[in-house]
């Protein structure tokens, strides 16, 4: 076995511990009476046995895994990560492997969350044969997290044993905030608005056009008289603001968070932002974030997301400073964010 | 239960097929098997069909109940006719066809498998055929299989576990298929193989604490029986007809010298006996008047003094497996026995008037022996006039004796009486409604029919009560050529019972046994071959599995004994005693008489020590060309074979450049060989130790760019010759 990889050893099954209890029994009774068709089935069974215990250590050795992210990786939400597994063995094929990503590997450790990640079968796999799948994970924390390994498991041949192993894989990967169904905070108009509309749909004020709703669709924007008339869910679209600015402000000067509370009000504020930010960016908008460590400034488009997501997946809480924490002055809406109001954090509209 | 369907019809398969070989051991009824066959059959048909039939708990308390009156009644019957075998495998079937119709949860499944795991143990404790290692194997094939499918099943639950947890947020996932067990190919083939490989050690090597003992056919009716089934108790209540179907090998006989025996008639006295009591044979003597017999200064014991009796003409080897009986068994032709020196006073005659040993071999093993035969019947004509007790004779088997016998010479009297009972009486080994107390009487007078020692029993009394001596001989008649074995084969199954008369001429032998009645030797025809190698397989089977026992386990650690002294004397002769062997010494200096020279190559020693170091070099050379690379060692490598490949690279060309080349030249190898300079460089100028496993892929990497430079330049040259 190479470096890269860890056994986790081999244990006996239920199945196995009650096969050795038969053939201890069996064994009693052969020696009991002299019959030679219970040594018979005694010898096999012992055959059976070793055998299997050998194939089974077999199984997993010369396995090598690669693993790298798979898309945007969120909070709360599974999520994919791609594999490569390549056998790099001679002789034997390996079978019935199931992968998956073992808690344990993860550092900073995660709590275990409400499922367990699915595992990913895998059938067979012939010498020298390499096949691509994908890995499902769910991490309940945003944040930076290092893939330590993949844990392998088989119950090949005759499932009487548990053999594992990890293969080491070393993946950092960024966890990015939860992502809620719908902002819940409202950004405050800070400037002029509405001069510069274009014809094409974003978050402007005039009507751009009436539609189906998609699910998914802010249901604030219902139009329920043409919906009533027409007897199906009719959404109404609004004109883009090609100046429209959004300044998300993100005040992490918030002092230690001691009880497990305030950290719950902290992430909740870290993903109202980010959900916010990815609601405006897909209406047209150019969004920027302050926070008192970064700041972002307003762009349009994949990449700005990304550079919000990570600045929010990174976000941490900061000693408290009395310097206010000021949306830029281009900005023609600001959401303020901070948890200065322990009623409703975060939804506060600031003019 | 996940998979309910593929589950169902997996253990339904094994529970349809593994009790079949229970009515061919005479265990079960066929009805019985007919009928759960049935049910299974039943069962497998509404699964396959997607409607399984899954019983209420209603109705398994019901079935229950109905049970127990039936289990009850079964459990009186086999306590009667000892049959406790056949009523707990009549529960076993019913509550495995129960559990198969109530099926539902994981763990059932398992209850099931444990129930067929009864019954294929049952089937293989009670088999003493040889077509048990064939069932031994398809069963261990399709329980492999089994345990292989059910792995394979449960890893698929785990998968679909997951999906069915999330399947209230996320209800349109498809749900996790129970796709078929991958093909296991050759290696399941090798992995049977090697099983076989290793059961047998193991069943070799388990330890013997009992002698082998076998619940062969009909066990249900008679119990444990013993594998060889001659003894020395002729009780006649207690006879059963499994002695025919017992094909323990009893005698073999090789032919050293002189003209083989007619198989079919060849005739083998064991013991004899003057007495009958309580519907039993027996000795009027107790086994401690043996008489021991003198022999010759060959260590030959004569039957009769030498020059008196008739010629010998040949010389047979007889091995004599353990039986329950001190009688040694000879030929009827047998003029003198060779048993060696040393071993003479053990040979005697016995109380019976039969020719018996005494220590002759330790308990449990074969005695070997030679006989010196003639043409003539010998040994049936020993030990005075014992023989006329007649008390046992009831007064109505003394009158049918006078009638039958009428009056004339002993012999005539004696060959019409054997002539009627041959004409008159059946041979029959089913005994079923018989007391067996008055087993004469019944045998004459109620059934009229039996086998050969009722037959033989029959007549001594009769003879007896009419005044002429005789004895019950117990042995064997009849034997099998086998051909590839070069030997005559006598079983348990040639096992016999016939008459010896004191007449006018002597003793004569007499057989009183219908021919139909009396053992055969296997059939010879266009299909002899086929039958021989059928023995010579079977005699294998009967030999190393069905009665191995410790004393074949003492066998094989004294051969491996002799074999690793043998081993050690080659190559570290022991010196000799030159005070207790000079004609060996001398022998030896003889022997070493080729030159010095010579000798030294030829010396066992150095022999070994030379294989030695030959392994130790192959091994070293093997671990040092699979040792990890150095980074510089894969970089001038590479060079070096994409200079001799004349890929424009020599020792001047910088590591980038190099890879430059390469990307240009063999973009295929641009990868591999541009990874393998990144490690050379990372290696050589950045200070950068190689970790094991990285160094582990040098030899990967420069594997795959050679073998691409390698095509790469073969496909130019090709196209270079095209062009020319």
């Amino acid at each position: 076995m190479s470096a890269a990889a860890r056994s986790d050893g081999i244990s006996l099954t239920r199945v196995g511990v009650f096969y050795v209890a038969s053939t201890v029994v069996l064994t009693a009774a052969a020696t009991n009476t002299g019959n030679n068709g219970l040594f018979l089935i005694v010898a096999t069974m012992v055959a059976v046995f070793l055998v299997s215990a050998w194939m089974a250590r077999v199984n997993v050795r010369g396995l090598e895994l690669d693993l790298d992210e798979l898309g945007e990786l969120y909070a709360n939400s599974p999520c994919h990560l791609r594999f490569q597994l390549r056998h790099r063995g001679r002789l034997l094929p390996r079978w019935m492997l199931l992968l998956t990503i073992d808690p344990k590997d993860v550092e900073p450790p995660v709590r275990s969350g409400r499922r367990r990640p699915t595992p990913c079968f895998v059938a067979s796999l012939a010498p020298k044969e390499e096949i691509r799948g994908r890995l499902e994970l769910m991490m309940r924390r945003r944040g930076l997290r290092r893939v330590r390994a993949v844990h392998v498991v088989s119950l090949f041949p005759l499932g009487l044993f548990r053999k594992g192993i990890h293969l080491r894989t070393d993946l950092e990967i960024l966890i990015y905030p939860e992502i809620f169904g719908a902002a819940l905070s409202r950004p405050a108009e800070a400037g002029r608005a509405g001069d510069e509309a274009t014809r094409r749909p974003g978050w402007g004020h005039e009507l751009y056009g009436l539609r189906d709703y998609h699910p998914g669709d802010d249901p604030r924007h219902m139009h329920w008289k043409q919906s009533a008339r027409h007897g199906r869910l009719i959404f109404q679209q609004r004109q883009s603001e090609a100046s429209q600015r959004l300044a998300i402000v993100f005040d992490n000067a918030i002092g230690s968070l001691k009880e497990e509370a305030d950290r719950q009000r902290f992430e909740r504020l870290v993903s109202e932002a980010a959900t916010a930010a990815l609601d405006f960016l897909d209406d047209g908008f150019e969004v920027s974030l302050v926070t008192r460590d970064v700041r972002v400034p307003f762009a349009t488009g994949r990449r700005q997301r990304r550079n919000i997501l990570e600045v929010l997946a990174l976000v941490e809480a900061k000693p408290v400073e009395s310097r206010a924490l000021l949306a830029p002055a281009q900005a023609t809406r600001s959401l303020e964010l901070s948890m200065s109001e322990p009623e409703q954090p975060g939804r506060r509209d600031v003019a | 239960m996940k998979f309910a369907r593929e589950k169902r019809l997996l253990v339904g398969w094994l529970a349809l097929l593994l009790p079949l070989p229970l009515p061919l051991n005479q265990v079960l009824e066929w009805p019985v098997l007919f009928v759960y066959a049935g049910f299974v059959v039943y069962f497998l048909q509404r699964v396959e069909d997607g409607r399984p039939i899954v019983l209420s708990n209603t109705a398994l308390n019901l079935l229950g109940f109905l049970y127990l009156p039936v289990l009850a009644i079964d459990l009186r019957q086999s306590l009667l006719r000892d049959q406790v075998v056949r009523a707990l495998l009549h529960l076993l079937l019913f509550l495995l066809v129960v559990k198969l119709y109530s099926m539902k949860q994981e763990n059932e499944k398992w209850h099931i498998l444990s129930a067929i795991f009864f019954l294929f143990v049952a089937a293989m404790a009670t088999s003493s055929h040889m077509t048990v290692i064939l069932y031994l194997v398809g069963a261990a094939a399709l329980c492999l299989y089994g345990l292989a499918r059910l792995a394979h099943l449960s890893m698929l639950a785990a998968v679909g576990r997951a999906v069915s947890r999330e399947k209230e947020k996320e209800p349109a996932k498809e749900p996790v298929r129970a796709t078929p067990l991958p093909r296991i190919s050759w290696a399941g083939w090798v992995s049977l193989l090697l099983i076989i490989a290793l059961a047998i050690p193991v069943f070799a090597a388990m330890p013997r604490l009992r002698k082998p003992w076998v619940l062969g056919r009909g066990a249900g009716q008679i119990g444990l029986a013993r594998t060889t089934g001659f003894s020395d108790q002729v009780n006649l209540s207690s006879l059963t007809s499994g002695i025919r179907e017992n094909r323990e090998v009893v005698l073999r006989i090789g032919v050293e010298t002189g003209s083989w025996p007619d198989a079919g008639d060849l005739r083998l006295k064991g013991a004899s006996f003057e007495t009958y009591d309580n519907a039993e044979n027996r000795w009027s003597r107790s086994y401690g008047e043996f008489r021991a017999l003198e022999a010759d200064a060959e260590g030959v014991v004569r039957l009769e003094p030498e020059g008196e009796g008739p010629d010998v003409v040949g010389r047979w080897q007889v091995s004599l497996e353990p039986i329950d009986s001190p009688s040694l068994v000879l030929p009827m032709e047998t003029v003198a026995v060779d048993v060696g020196p040393g071993s003479v006073r053990a040979l005697g005659w016995g109380p019976g008037g039969d020719f018996a040993h005494r220590g002759l071999a330790q308990r449990g093993q074969a005695v070997n022996y030679d006989v010196l035969v003639s043409r003539q019947v010998v040994i049936a004509a020993h030990d005075g006039t014992d023989g006329l007790d007649a008390s046992a004779a009831s007064p109505r088997v003394r009158e049918l004796a006078r009638q039958v016998m009428g009056e004339g010479s002993a012999f005539e009297r004696s060959r019409r009486l054997e002539r009627w009972l041959i004409n008159e009486i059946d041979y029959t080994t089913d005994f079923a409604g018989r007391e067996g107390r008055r087993p004469i009487e019944e045998f004459l007078f109620e059934h009229r029919s039996g086998h050969c020692e009722l037959f033989a029993t029959s007549m001594v009394l009769m003879l007896r009560s009419e005044g002429i001596p005789s004895r019950l001989v117990t042995g064997f008649l009849g034997a099998e050529v086998n051909n590839l074995e070069d030997q005559l084969v006598v079983r348990a199954s040639n096992a016999h019972a016939w008459v010896e008369a004191l007449t006018e001429d002597g003793w004569q032998v007499f057989d009183p046994t219908p021919p139909a009645g009396r053992p055969t030797a296997p059939d010879r025809g266009l299909f002899l071959l086929a039958i021989q190698i059928y023995d010579f397989v079977v005699y294998r089977f009967d030999r190393y599995i069905l009665t191995y026992g410790s004393d074949d386990q003492e066998s094989i650690i004294e051969a491996m004994k002799t074999r690793l002294a043998e081993l050690w004397n080659r190559f570290w002769p022991e010196e000799p005693d030159p005070d207790l062997a000079p004609d060996t010494v001398l022998t030896t200096v003889v022997a070493g008489e080729p030159t010095q020279g010579f000798a030294l190559w030829t010396s066992p020693k150095v022999r070994l020590g030379g294989l030695l170091i030959f392994a130790a070099l192959v091994t070293a050379l093997w671990l040092w060309r699979r040792r990890p690379l150095r980074a510089v060692e894969a970089y001038e490598r590479l060079r070096s074979t994409l200079e001799e490949q004349g890929f424009g690279v020599d020792e001047a060309t910088a590591p980038l450049e190099l890879r430059r080349r390469l990307a240009i030249e063999i973009p295929a190898a641009a990868e591999p060989g541009g990874r393998l300079v990144d490690l050379y460089l990372d290696a050589s100028y950045g200070e950068k130790p190689l970790q094991r496993e990285i160094r582990d892929q040098l030899r990967d990497l420069l594997a795959t760019t050679v073998k691409l430079a390698g095509s790469e330049a073969k496909r130019r040259r090709r196209e270079a010759r095209k062009r020319h």
